[in-house]
């Protein structure tokens, strides 16, 4: 054996010896059930839940605080998608894509089968973001390096088209929606202007509208506000829970494998990339699931084929999201920036040599990567199970308590009541668009790029001094750029065509 | 399940209340702290700021022995964060900490929150600016960079921060300590530090501003290099990285982060906090976290910090006037209503194409007009959709006054009984939801309710 296979072992050897001592798995254990509350408590996310056990990393083995981190972000990002099923208020941000499908799932009874897909695809693509992370990080964190200000610009615009393409109903109305969420957006001090904008000399506003407390009210909030209008005998009908949690989930992974590499593929790449996380990575894999589908018009109404892509795509992102935090120091999402300050703290510098040098390090974030989705199985069950309780609480009792839940969960994010009139607001807001037949989830998408699009025009624009032509002359911009218009005009393309030749059949040639 | 007779149901809801009254008390002891401290953050999590508040908020607690929660209010530059810091009640349990922007921001004219809106308790650490460019980069001193930008003005781009942000005039105001224009070097806003320094990697500027302890990771990574440091003399932490001094430009700009309480805070309470930082301060932990981290912690008691306070005020607004950076943009880029008007005009045109084809349609839509079905629901539950929309009104009026516990309580127990849960059921259920959800909330997840008048 050559003497670099026995460093190799050596170090796994030692990794594992770290992982699996017993003061770890107990680590891994308590972080994996805080992970899944912080994620089922809507309002509360994966960042705000890593941050507050930073101060308790200071005094942790390396390996156990970076265990601690990676387990709970696993637990939390699958568990946001128990209450966006059950209630329709997403835990976190990251399961807003696929919330109206998990929840009209749900409302046919099919909660449970809904819940074992989204399990059972998290925990393959958490696997395959860590697989991605184990094998390829030094290569793969240079796509980082491709991305300056105009292809952020493309990629937030490429986000935003496909939310257009996945809302249900008309286009017209999805677009509405769209635009309304980038332009309550704009509200705010405008940074690169310097300038607030229809603030109203509110200071509150001057931060901008922040969509977590928004993304709860247009779910959440207009769900119940929808539930008090609505008969008990009505209200009663969809409780009943039929399926069983993983009722075939396994005949749907095998059948959708090839689709499912396409969405944790997509998910991790997105994950690699700075400034954008597991939320854009559910959308865009959620898009590409749709277009891709045989059964487009299920989309939006509870597809298990949209559920099972994006929720693979969001877990896929967490492990993407280490690959330049580790290889150059570049966080891939706000926890991997939280994570770099813990290494930091630790003495270890994230670099290409930290992959050498540390070697047992390393290798025991690899391990905790497979251990914590694994775990995530058993966990996450028992979670489904627990929660499917909640709706057999009577009527009476529950919409007061989602009531509390999303007051709560709305003034969590910065422990301001100005969130919980964010929140009432978009309620009403999100009671009336669906009223009238506009999908929400365009609303939260908006909110979420909108800055995103903006700066990164405006940033490329000063770059360049005001000529827009390196929006297309760099070649991973042109790319995307192209793509983004392909994408909105093949439609047009394809009618045209359609017309074309219905009106050559017409004259009978 | 209903129980009969008004006495047992107000002795009920009576023990339900006197219940949640005592729940949080146990804890309780006079004199200050007697009740959990926040501390606000204007930055976001993952930055510095963050990591030392989140640093301080621990041994704070330990220090206190009362809880020490960090709240990151974000957005608007710093502004709302700041304004919240400014606006808290002046009894020593919200605390600000405050960054170098506080000096800036109300010469820019974006709040008119300034120094004199706060008491400064301890100044925490300062940021010496540094500039760094690409490790393949030309230029391998500070001379030869400067040297660059006089034959090419205009021609390199820098980012850091914001625009008008600390690391902007870092960058203006060593240009004008080189004698170059202000703009000789073309500023490129960002969202923070870190989205610059990817920019700088990536290609997309030539040049960063911003502290050696930001740049920390990637110097290691040998992705960047830092051609200087504009300190009064080297870092004990960055011994390598020579200051702009000794390179003969004499020009020093320092960030800093300190604690501050509101202006009216009674002087005794101040006085108590600054002994409490004191000593959290003093303490190996902080020394090895500061260090270990790449902080430049250098402590400053208030009386200094107040110094330091004034003295950035005057400097960094006179340096700001000069630097031309008080107005907008560079006028390159369109401008602040751009896409506001754009998006409005696209909400012009969504509108007006959903109405045209409503108008195309007319019979369709009436049969299926969700507002028709509405109109037959029984009065009662739009009564009930109402009383929804104000519980949430009522707890943004009552919760401060009165607390989170009784707040809620008292809705929850309304709602329960509107929608016709028996009397037992429904303080049954407020009795493990609302403490329930305080535990969860504010014990576990250190979120701080409103306290109102249970203060624990």
């Amino acid at each position: 054996m050559t003497p670099y296979f026995e460093n190799i072992l050596a170090a796994l050897q030692e990794a594992s010896g770290k992982v699996f001592s017993p003061s770890v798995l107990g680590i891994i254990a308590l972080s994996g059930i805080y992970g899944l509350f912080v994620g089922a408590v809507p309002g509360l996310t994966a960042t705000m839940a890593v941050a507050l056990i930073i101060p308790f990393t200071f005094f942790m083995d390396p390996a156990a605080a970076l265990a601690a981190i990676v387990t709970l972000e696993a637990m939390a990002i699958f568990a946001g998608d128990i209450p966006s099923t059950l209630i329709r208020i997403p835990g976190t941000p990251s399961s807003a894509a696929y919330t109206g499908d998990a929840y009209a799932l749900m409302q046919r009874g099919e909660g449970s089968r809904s819940l074992g897909v989204s399990l059972v695809f998290s925990v393959c693509g958490g696997l395959f973001g860590g697989l991605a992370l184990i094998v390829a990080a030094p290569s793969l964190a240079r796509i980082a390096f491709w991305f300056t200000t105009y292809e952020y610009f493309w990629l937030a615009i490429l986000g935003l088209s496909s939310s257009v393409i996945v809302s249900q109903g008309p286009l017209g109305k999805g677009l509405f929606s769209l635009l309304l969420g980038l332009f309550i957006s704009t509200i705010g001090f405008d940074e690169v202007h310097g300038k607030a904008r229809m603030t109203l000399g509110i200071s509150d506003l001057a931060g901008g509208i922040n969509f977590i407390p928004a993304m709860i009210g247009l779910f959440g909030l207009s769900e119940v506000l929808r539930n008090v209008l609505r008969r008990e005998a009505e209200a009663a009908a969809n409780a009943k829970d039929r399926g069983q949690v993983f009722q075939g989930t396994l005949s749907l992974l095998k059948r959708r494998f090839a689709h499912f590499l396409r969405s944790a593929g997509i998910g991790t790449v997105i994950g690699i990339l700075p400034g954008a996380g597991a939320d854009i990575a559910a959308w865009v894999s959620f898009a590409a699931s749709k277009k891709f589908s045989r059964n487009p018009d299920q989309y939006g109404k509870g597809s298990l084929e949209g559920i099972s892509d994006a929720t693979s795509a969001n877990n896929a992102a967490l492990g993407g999201a280490w690959v330049p935090a580790l290889v150059f120091g570049i966080p891939g999402d706000s926890v991997t920036a939280i994570v770099i300050g813990v290494l930091m703290m630790k003495g270890l510098q994230p670099n290409p040599q930290i992959f050498e040098k540390q070697r047992s390090l390393i290798y025991s974030i690899y391990l905790v990567f497979i251990l914590a989705n694994l775990l995530l199985l058993p966990l996450g069950y028992l979670a489904i199970r627990a929660g499917r309780r909640i709706v057999q609480i009577p009527r009476g009792i529950l919409l007061p308590a989602i009531l509390l839940c999303c007051i709560v969960g709305s003034y969590a994010i910065d422990s301001s009541l100005f969130g919980v009139g964010v929140m009432l607001a978009f309620g009403i807001t999100g009671f009336l668009l669906e009223r009238g037949g506009f999908p929400v989830g365009p609303v939260v998408l908006g909110l979420v790029l909108g800055p995103q699009v903006e700066k990164n025009f405006m940033f490329s624009m000063i770059k360049s001094g005001g000529d827009p032509i390196e929006f297309f002359s760099r070649p991973v911009a042109g790319s995307l750029g192209l793509l983004t218009i392909l994408l909105w005009t093949a439609p047009l393309f394809l009618a045209a065509l359609r017309s074309w030749r219905t009106r050559l059949e017409g004259k009978g040639i | 399940m209903e129980l009969p007779g008004l006495p047992i149901k107000k002795t009920l809801a009576l023990a339900l209340f006197a219940a949640l009254a005592c729940f949080p008390g146990c804890l309780r002891n006079s004199g200050y702290p007697s009740r959990p401290v926040t501390i606000i953050c204007p930055w976001a999590v993952g930055g510095g700021t963050d990591a030392v508040a989140r640093l301080m908020a621990k041994l704070l607690q330990d220090e206190m022995g009362a809880p020490v929660s960090v709240v990151n209010r974000t957005g608007g530059g710093g502004v709302t964060g700041h304004t919240a810091g400014a606006k808290a009640p002046p009894d020593g349990y919200t605390v600000l900490m405050i960054t170098v922007e506080i000096a800036m921001m109300h010469h820019r004219g974006l709040t008119d929150i300034g120094p004199e809106d706060f008491e400064p308790v301890k100044l925490i650490n300062r940021d010496a600016a540094a500039v760094f460019v690409r490790t393949e980069a030309p230029w391998r001193t500070l001379a030869e960079l400067e040297q660059f930008v006089r034959e090419h003005p205009g021609r390199l781009r820098a980012s850091g921060t914001a625009l008008g942000g600390i690391w902007h005039l870092a960058c203006t105001s060593a240009l004008l300590a080189m004698g170059l224009e202000a703009e000789a070097i073309r500023w490129v806003p960002s969202e923070g530090s870190g989205p610059a320094r990817q920019e700088l990697l990536s290609g997309g500027v030539e040049v960063v501003f911003c502290s050696l302890s930001e740049g920390k990771a990637q110097m290691e990574a040998a992705r960047i290099r830092s051609l200087g440091v504009m300190a009064e003399r080297r870092l004990e932490i960055f011994p390598e990285i020579p200051t702009f001094k000794e390179q003969g430009v004499d020009w020093t700009l320092e960030g800093w982060r300190g604690l501050a309480l509101p202006r009216g805070t009674p002087p005794e309470i101040v006085q108590r906090f600054e002994a409490f930082v004191a000593k959290a301060v003093s303490g190996a932990e902080f020394v090895e976290f500061m260090g270990r981290g790449g902080y430049d912690a250098r402590v400053e008691n208030s009386q200094e910090f107040a110094r330091t306070f004034e003295r950035d005020d005057r400097v960094l607004g006179e340096l700001l006037r000069q630097s031309k950076i008080l107005g907008g943009g560079r006028g390159d880029e369109p401008g602040p209503w751009f896409f506001p008007a754009l998006l409005l005009g696209g909400l012009a045109l969504a509108i007006s194409s959903l109405i045209l084809k409503r108008l195309a349609r007319p019979a369709a839509a009436e049969s299926r007009s969700p507002l028709a079905q509405a109109a037959s629901r029984p009065a009662g539950a739009w009564l009930l959709f109402g009383e929804v929309l104000a519980a949430v009104l009522v707890y943004i009026l009552l919760s401060e006054p009165l607390g989170f516990l009784l707040t809620a309580a008292l809705l929850l127990l309304d709602l329960f009984r509107r929608l016709r849960t028996g009397w037992l059921a429904s303080c049954l259920a407020t009795l493990l939801l609302v403490p329930g959800a305080y535990l969860l909330f504010a014990k576990l997840m250190r979120v701080p309710l409103p306290s109102g008048l249970i203060p624990w």
